[in-house]
């Protein structure tokens, strides 16, 4: 080991340096003094020889320093020392170091935070075996299919090793604290092992206990499910647990980390898919033309996605010709994790946006920081000139100030990413109020630290080149002369772009933050099609107590009555699911004269099951028609009320009372007795969309939402809601209690984050701009304190002081503001992937740009205005 | 006396192995001998000559140790490591291929 010995031979010699050098020292000595006796012998004097023999010799000092060199010491000694004397600069001008790693600290925590959520969402791998392999199988763009068609994809296919199916699913689970209704995934039996994951205790389900329906009352736990609601019991494989208050054996807990293969959705626990009846209380394991059945598996080693999906392709042909209700199927792949392509697209583009705009703020403190150093290189020049004129390398000295700015932005960066990780702690830790397990891991891993150690170093030696270039250029001549100060000819500098480029950059994160607010303002503004404000819901599951239809629809009216009677309740209604919340259903519709009962000649509204009453106490404007009442029963015809969008679909006009249609493929025939105003459904970005309010009565749901308006706050009323389902059922679960608007925060919540994300951006922007353009104003008027010294002296009006100072200044930051207008306008389309109808040519968002960047300009460079005012020109030419 | 002539670039490390390949010197020593073996042709200047000892022990081919010496004092002698003689070996063979070829081109032009 040639390299190890090397190695230590240096390392042996910084640590003995002081020997080597009194080595070093004699050797030289001994040498001198046999040159000296040569020069003696050869007759010369005793103090003539000693002076010819130090002439031979030549400059000791110079030959001690290359022998240095050569051991190696000096590189690392060096270093040291650039270390020792960068931070003995740095702490002898704390605004400036506390400036340059606050404004660092900020750019990279902000960009660690960014990059940890895109890597919790869309990097990081599923923890399971060969992550890459596995894909979701969508069908036109959805991650789910009918379970007959998953079946026949499973066994027609070549290319999937296993193709396995899914369901998420809500139960009553009963542990020691009674009943509560818990988010899990109904899986084929051949879920576990596609996966190749391996149980914490117990073991997992096989495809031999998931044959016949009902006959596999099995479960597995989540490791959070098992240490949470079971206390960690280490006996709990081949328990039985009540699972919607039916027996089910435990055969094993899932391995930590593991909750299925949605990101954002954490299960607790899994159960056979051949138990989804019993689960669900209706069956569609055999029912061609419902869509629930979640598909994806494990790609054949050497198969592509090309191939997989050219595969797909003819299946999918295959069982369009098979059933009518396949009609135009396509069947594509995608990683999973995000119900397949539906939610992965918006949000890479979402992360993706977040992440560029998340860099721009990083350049700008980066520019920010070359401007401020630079500057100081500046005021260094001298100091530099010198050294360089006592012979210091500038190899040297561009190594020095690189040490300096590396030392910044590594300081700023460890800084940064701290903030980062309490961040992200928080945000992992934080629920969203969705009474939906929505959660998802962004903990900070080491692709997070490697991300946040790479940008340190970048930014250091971005921002260190400049400086760095210029020491490198240093003529000791001209700068001891005093002549490489700014010649009057030349205006234009390196260092003058920089500021515009902050400028711009601050310009543009101002617009998108700007444009963020607006939207979620606008989205606040946005027509619902009901009022939110004012209603408050509950949501049960009467399916969790194991309630038949005829209890079922017995207990809804019962409840109904309760939290009519609540104190301060104006009116109250039920139905089977509110608009914009997770639980959303489509039905298809065929118009009256249609026979050809196939999905393309029909269309697919939203439906919602509702009682009498419920569009007065949503808050919804009848345009036609009437309500329901008590009269509508299963006795009578069928009737339905219609949004406008409906109605115009069916008959071409609003009114479309009287009118008939199909309601799936039956015979029966659902008259229209309303018309309702138009709402948002499933998102708020919709266009308008077909829905469909049938009578509660004539139907039937398991799941119900409570809802009643008045006056009183929501958590108040949600609170005596709870208490009254609790006196008729106390074991009932009980679940998205609370005011309306509150329990639409799913769909606010892109919005929110935008919000808050892109304002934290724009607010950084705009102290870092503070800082540059403070920084630039302060130094001109330093620098130029001479110059201003003279022209007062010859009788400059203080605004001609300040024309002449800050012209300049105020030329580069208006060019930066055009440029940053122009690329912010220009940027809208990044913006759009983030914010709903992000519109950057609204008036509002360009005012409000400019004005905050002038506002900006104004406050940095009122500090240095005053001071350039009251330059005494007596003292400023003393100076020097 | 004319003046020893400068030493061509890169055979300085090769004089020095060689020099101390038979016995263990001293700096002064080496400087010495090298004159001396050379019919005072060569000489190398102390401005390098240190230097270069110091790189060949960094890069282990020589080692150092303190001795009494001849010359009334103790001195630091230099001496061939194991590999410093396989390093010998291969500077011969160069200089061996880098000599006849410019003698070669000496006498064919």
């Amino acid at each position: 080991m040639r390299l190890g010995r090397i190695v230590s031979h240096r390392f042996h010699s910084l640590l003995r340096r002081s020997r080597a050098d009194a080595d070093l020292e004699c050797e030289i000595d001994l040498h001198i003094e046999q040159l000296t006796k040569q020069y003696v012998a050869d007759g010369m004097s005793e103090p003539q020889a000693r002076l010819a023999a130090r002439r031979e010799f030549g400059p000791v000092n110079f030959t001690k320093e290359q022998c240095r060199d050569m051991r190696g010491l000096n590189l690392l000694e060096d270093l040291a020392k650039d270390l020792v004397y960068a931070c003995r600069l740095l702490t002898r001008s704390p605004g400036f170091t506390l400036t340059a790693v606050l404004s660092l600290a900020l750019g990279i925590g902000a960009n660690t935070t960014v990059f940890s959520v895109l890597n919790a969402l869309v990097l990081k791998p599923l923890p399971v075996a060969a992550p890459d392999r596995i894909y979701s199988v969508n069908t036109s763009g959805r991650p789910s299919n009918s379970f007959p068609n998953y079946r026949e994809i499973r066994d027609r296919n070549q290319v999937f090793e296993s193709l396995f199916s899914y369901r998420i699913m809500q139960v009553a689970l009963d542990d020691q604290g009674g009943a509560h209704r818990v988010w899990g995934f109904l899986v084929t039996g051949n879920y576990f092992e596609t996966l190749g994951i391996q149980p914490a205790i117990g073991r997992f389900f096989t495809p031999a206990e998931d044959m016949h329906p009902g006959a596999s009352p099995y479960a597995v736990l989540s490791y959070t499910c098992w240490q949470n609601r079971f206390g960690g019991d280490p006996e709990i494989a081949g328990k039985e647990i009540h699972v919607n208050g039916r027996p089910y054996t435990v055969l094993g807990v899932a391995p930590r980390g593991f909750h299925g293969t949605e990101v954002f959705y954490w299960a607790e626990i899994w159960v056979p898919m051949m138990m989804q009846p019993q689960i669900e209380g209706n069956s569609w394991l055999d029912s061609p033309g419902t869509f629930d059945a979640w598909i994806a598996g494990r790609l054949k080693p050497g198969v592509g996605v090309g191939q997989a999906e050219a595969n797909l392709k003819t299946i999918a042909a295959q069982l369009a010709r098979e059933r009518p209700v396949n009609e135009g199927m396509q069947l594509t792949l995608s990683a999973p994790g995000m119900g397949g392509s539906m939610g992965r697209e918006p949000t890479r583009a979402f992360t993706g946006g977040l992440m560029l705009l998340a860099s721009l703020v990083l350049f700008a403190a980066c520019a920010n920081l070359a401007a401020l150093l630079t500057a100081r290189a500046a005021d260094r020049e001298r100091d530099m000139a010198i050294r360089v004129s006592i012979g210091a390398g500038r190899g040297r000295l561009v190594r020095q100030l690189l040490t300096e700015s590396l030392l910044i932005s590594t300081v700023g960066g460890a800084a940064g990413s701290t903030t980062a990780v309490v961040l992200l702690r928080m945000l992992s830790q934080w629920r969203a109020p969705l009474g939906f397990p929505v959660q998802f891991d962004v903990t900070a891993d080491w692709r997070v630290f490697l991300f946040a150690f790479a940008a340190a170093i970048a930014t250091g030696i971005l921002f260190g080149v400049g400086p760095a270039h210029r020491a490198w250029k240093t003529d000791p001549a001209l700068s001891l002369k005093g002549l490489a100060a700014p010649v009057a000819g030349r205006r234009w500098t390196a260092r003058d772009a920089l500021l515009p480029v902050q400028i711009a950059l601050c310009c543009v994160l101002v617009t998108a933050s700007l444009v963020a607010v607006r939207g979620l303002m606008r989205s606040f503004q946005t027509p619902l099609g009901f009022m939110p404000d004012g209603a408050t819901v509950v949501s049960y599951d009467v399916g969790l107590a194991g309630y038949d239809r005829n209890r079922g629809r017995l207990f809804h009216e019962r409840a109904l009555e309760a939290v009519a009677h609540l104190p301060g309740v104006e009116s109250a209604a039920y139905s089977s699911s509110v608009p914009l919340s997770i639980d959303q259903s489509n039905a298809t519709v065929y118009s009256e004269k249609t026979t050809d009962f196939r999905p393309k000649n029909g269309f697919g509204p939203t439906y919602y099951y509702v009682s009498p009453g419920y569009f007065r106490t949503a808050g919804a404007r009848l345009l036609a028609g009437r309500e329901f009442n008590q009269r509508d029963d299963r006795k009578s015809p069928l009737v339905a009320i219609v949004n406008r969008a409906f109605a115009q679909r069916v008959t071409g006009t609003v009114d479309a009372v009287g009118q008939r249609f199909h309601l799936g493929p039956s015979k029966d025939l659902t008259e229209i007795v309303g018309v309702v105003e138009d709402g948002k459904y499933e998102t708020l970005t919709e266009t308008p969309k077909a829905a469909l309010f049938l009578r509660v009565l004539q139907s039937y749901s398991a799941t119900n939402v409570l809802m009643v308006r008045s006056r009183r706050p929501g958590s108040e009323l949600a609170a005596e809601m709870r208490q009254a389902i609790g006196r008729l059922d106390p074991h009932l679960p009980v679940y998205g209690a609370g005011g309306l608007r509150e329990m639409l925060g799913l769909v606010y919540l892109p919005m929110r984050a935008a919000v808050i994300a892109l304002g934290a951006f724009g607010v950084l922007a705009l102290m870092l701009s503070i800082t540059g353009i403070y920084g630039l104003a302060a130094y001109t008027v330093s620098r130029r304190a001479r110059e201003i010294g003279i022209r007062v002296a010859i009788g400059a009006r203080p605004a001609q002081v300040l024309g002449s100072v800050f012209g300049h200044i105020g030329r580069l930051v208006a060019a930066g503001a055009v440029v940053g207008l122009g690329l912010g306008i220009a940027g809208a389309g990044v913006l759009a992937s983030i914010v709903y109808q992000a519109s950057s040519r609204d008036p509002v968002v360009i005012a409000g740009a400019v004005l905050s960047i002038a506002v900006v300009a104004l406050v940095a460079a009122w500090g240095p205005a005053r001071r350039a005012i009251r330059v005494d020109p007596v003292r400023s030419l003393r100076q020097d | 006396m004319p003046k020893p002539s400068d030493l061509l670039q890169g055979t300085l490390d090769l004089l020095i192995l060689k020099t101390i390949a038979r016995e263990p010197l001293h700096g002064w020593g080496i400087a010495k001998r090298i004159q001396l073996l050379s019919g005072d042709v060569l000489s190398v200047g102390q401005g390098s000559l240190y230097p270069a000892l110091h790189r060949l022990e960094q890069q282990g081919w020589i080692a150092a140790e303190w001795k009494d010496s001849d010359l009334g004092r103790p001195a630091k002698f230099y001496l061939v490591t194991r590999e410093g003689r396989k390093q010998l070996e291969r500077e011969l063979k160069s200089w061996d291929r880098l000599s006849s070829a410019v003698q070669l081109l000496i006498e064919s032009a």
